[in-house]
């Protein structure tokens, strides 16, 4: 067990390393000129001498008129030093941008995961125990709404509803305007609202935070619940099953302890992949509910050619999806005892 | 062999039998409602008396695990279950899920097939031990460990105290199976049902197992309801077997009888395809043709296709349970139903008085040097 982490963690320079390499070259092969970029241009015939020089400048200041692995050699370098390069939609070094963007969404992502744990599982165990039966047909036509409407589409038209009409939903962003913000320790509005004990705040956040994490969560609690729903009903049919009920088991115990126990099995796995559409869904989610994190910046990144700020961005999320898939092969480790004892100590 | 006139259901031969039998099914039929309509059992019925230790067997597919995990009703959904099953004169087929719920375990233990797949590979033996100690003792925590650690070594684990934190991957089958006879018979059942115990076992192994079943059956007076397809399995446990095919008990006899004189063909068919090394054969006999579709009605007997004593009334009559004396007067003086009745006293159930039943217009004739009659 302890050597297989010990594996895991020795590994993860590699494929951190193999990680900067594409994420440096593809960001370097998006036909623009990065000068022109920069000065907010599209790389367009430039005839005015006073902005080649200008631009001669910035290729020199920046090194982008050199060979390729020689940038990557040099943003090498300077990662090990910690510096991402300058984000030229701020004017600011990418990793101050970062450590400001990335902790809300944080916040919204872990929100919405376990909100779609929340639903998806409860969900999924009901639908399997009513096979067949009205509650089930009507949870496979909900369900199959729920993950084929495109995220983007629900977040609008959700957002007009909750918040434009009903006045359910709190407005854009983390935070009331009228709200005094908590000091930022974390970044994260709703633990650093605790921290500085500012109920007020908490719950304002709390509010904000509700929309968008209901609707990601909803959505991919959904998809979650739709495999616990067929796991759910594999392991109701199986002998372990049989024999658990004809100890004369309470019905709660044989659906939770024996079925749910191994039918959440997969959903680690499951959780793990669903955090790579969740990430997606985040981007389009911030824009729309205006949260200052990751996927609003890389937007902005995005929309300005900041190739900085998009190699930065694609950083993250990148590590994020190396670390979770740690966590999932860990988690499968304490789920299964058929996996750890094959982990041979 | 009893005459069956003068005994009547056997009334005056339960010397030894208790008056009333601990189990009593009537009509069981279990129908699945799947792609299409399956009867697996068809109107069976019997009797085991307090501590009678009974075999039920047939081949895959008979009906015989269906019919006797249909006592607790502990088939699927989409099975329909008719018939009435009284336990110590409560009907179980009457009871709710939540009633039969304090059946299943505490009075009617039950023993799987395949201990493989029969234990929950995510739980320790000791929670799935201690889960059914606390269901039927209402007992502390730690007083059921305790109890789930004592169970373990009594079914002859070795190093149970030890072991009992183990998963049940880490056991091997016949250990498994001994967990999953501690399960059973922990709450201390009247009635034990074991379904095909020793089918996935090491052949070394199948007779530890049976050993172990009778020992803790035998102590407690626990009733043994054995199911299995092999024939030689019964033989040195139960006083009787039942023989079931389609759906049906075709034969009922004390074990004795099964062995030395079968009252039906099929039987002697089963007798016939087990390899024997007293006598030389070639190669093992088969049983010619399949069992009947299960989701088609039949005409007349079951097994007919399939037999070689069959005569014209098989094709068109199934036959009733009989005693073998009527069985075989039946068919040469064209007996109906009635008077079949009539001349066995009244409704016949195979049970601890009970004579050798068959359900069968031809009857082998006894083997030689055995006195019929």
């Amino acid at each position: 067990m302890r050597w297989f982490i010990l594996r895991r963690l020795s590994l993860m320079p590699f494929v951190l390393l193999g990680m900067t390499f594409i994420t440096f070259v593809v960001s370097q092969l998006i036909p623009i000129d990065p000068a022109a970029a920069y000065l907010g241009g599209r790389g367009a015939v430039h005839t005015d001498e006073a902005e080649q020089n200008i631009l001669n400048a910035l290729n020199a200041r920046w090194g982008w008129d050199r060979p390729i692995l020689e940038r990557y050699w040099i943003y090498l370098t300077n990662l090990t030093k910690g510096d991402l390069g300058e984000a030229s939609n701020t004017l600011r070094p990418v990793t101050t941008d970062l450590a400001k963007v990335v902790p809300p969404t944080i916040e919204l992502v872990l929100a919405a995961m376990l909100a779609a744990l929340a639903i998806g599982i409860p969900l999924g165990v009901f639908a399997a125990s009513r096979k067949g039966r009205f509650w089930d047909e009507g949870f496979k036509v909900v369900s199959t709404l729920a993950i084929s409407v495109p995220v983007f589409w629900l977040a609008i038209v959700g957002f007009t509803i909750f918040y434009g009409r009903l006045g359910w939903a709190a407005g854009p962003g983390q935070l009331d305007i009228f709200t005094r913000a908590p000091p930022a320790v974390t970044r994260m509005v709703v633990l650093d609202s605790i921290i500085a004990r500012r109920w007020d705040a908490l719950w304002d956040a709390l509010h904000h935070l509700a929309y968008p994490a209901l609707l990601l969560g909803t959505v991919i609690g959904f998809y979650f619940a739709r495999v616990v729903r067929s796991e759910m009903v594999e392991a109701l049919e199986s002998d372990y099953v049989r024999t658990a009920r004809g100890k004369g088991l309470k019905r709660s115990l044989v659906l939770y302890r024996h079925g749910l126990r191994n039918a959440i099995i997969p959903m680690i796995t499951l959780s793990g992949l669903a955090f790579g559409s969740l990430l997606t869904s985040v981007i389009v989610i911030e824009h729309v509910v205006g949260w200052p994190g990751l996927g609003e910046y890389a937007f902005r990144a995005a929309t300005r050619l900041d190739l900085n700020g998009i190699a930065g961005v694609v950083m993250v999320i990148s590590l994020a999806y190396v670390m979770v898939n740690l966590a999932v092969d860990l988690l499968y480790t304490v789920a299964d005892p058929r996996v750890r004892e094959g982990m041979g100590t | 062999m009893k005459s069956p006139a003068a005994d009547p259901a056997g009334a005056a031969d339960t010397s030894g039998a208790p008056a009333a039998p601990l189990l009593s099914v009537r009509d069981l039929s279990v129908t699945f409602h799947a792609h299409a309509e399956v009867r697996a059992v068809n109107g069976i019925s019997y009797d085991l008396g307090a501590g009678e230790h009974v075999g039920l067997v047939g081949e895959s597919g008979s009906g015989k695990s269906a019919g006797a995990l249909a006592l607790v009703r502990l088939v699927p959904d989409y099975a329909e279950i008719e018939g009435q099953v009284m336990l110590d004169g409560v009907d179980l087929a009457r009871l709710t899920e939540r009633e039969l719920r304090d059946v299943r375990g505490r009075r009617v233990g039950i023993v799987y097939q395949d201990p493989f797949s029969s234990l929950n590979p995510v739980l320790t033996i000791e929670k799935q031990l201690t889960e059914v100690v606390r269901r039927h003792s209402r007992v502390r925590a730690g007083k059921a460990r305790a109890e789930a650690a004592r169970l373990l070594e009594s079914v002859g684990v070795p190093n149970a105290a030890e072991r009992i934190s183990d998963y049940p991957h880490q056991y091997s089958g016949g250990m498994r199976q001994r967990a999953v006879i501690a399960m059973a018979v922990s709450p201390r059942p009247a009635l034990l049902i074991a379904d095909e115990p020793t089918t996935a076992l090491d052949v070394t192994v199948q007779a530890q197992i049976l050993e172990l079943l009778q020992d803790l059956t035998s102590e407690h007076g626990t009733t043994m309801l054995l199911i299995t397809h092999d024939l030689a399995v019964v033989a040195g446990i139960t006083r009787r077997v039942m023989v079931m095919y389609a759906g049906r008990i075709v034969e009922a006899s004390s074990t004795e009888d099964v062995f030395t004189r079968p009252a039906h063909p099929y039987t002697v068919a089963l007798h016939r395809s087990l390899p024997r090394i007293d006598e030389r054969r070639e190669r093992l006999m088969t049983i010619e043709g399949q069992p009947p579709d299960p989701s088609r009605p039949i005409a007349g007997c079951p097994f007919a296709p399939r037999c070689s004593a069959r005569i014209d009334r098989c094709t068109m009559e199934d036959p009733p349970l009989m005693t073998v004396p009527t069985a075989r007067r039946a068919a040469a003086e064209g007996w109906d139903r009635r008077m079949i009745r009539e001349q066995d006293g009244g409704a016949l159930f195979p049970g601890p008085a009970a004579p050798q039943l068959t359900a069968c217009w031809n009857p082998p004739p006894p083997a030689e040097g055995s006195p019929d009659e």
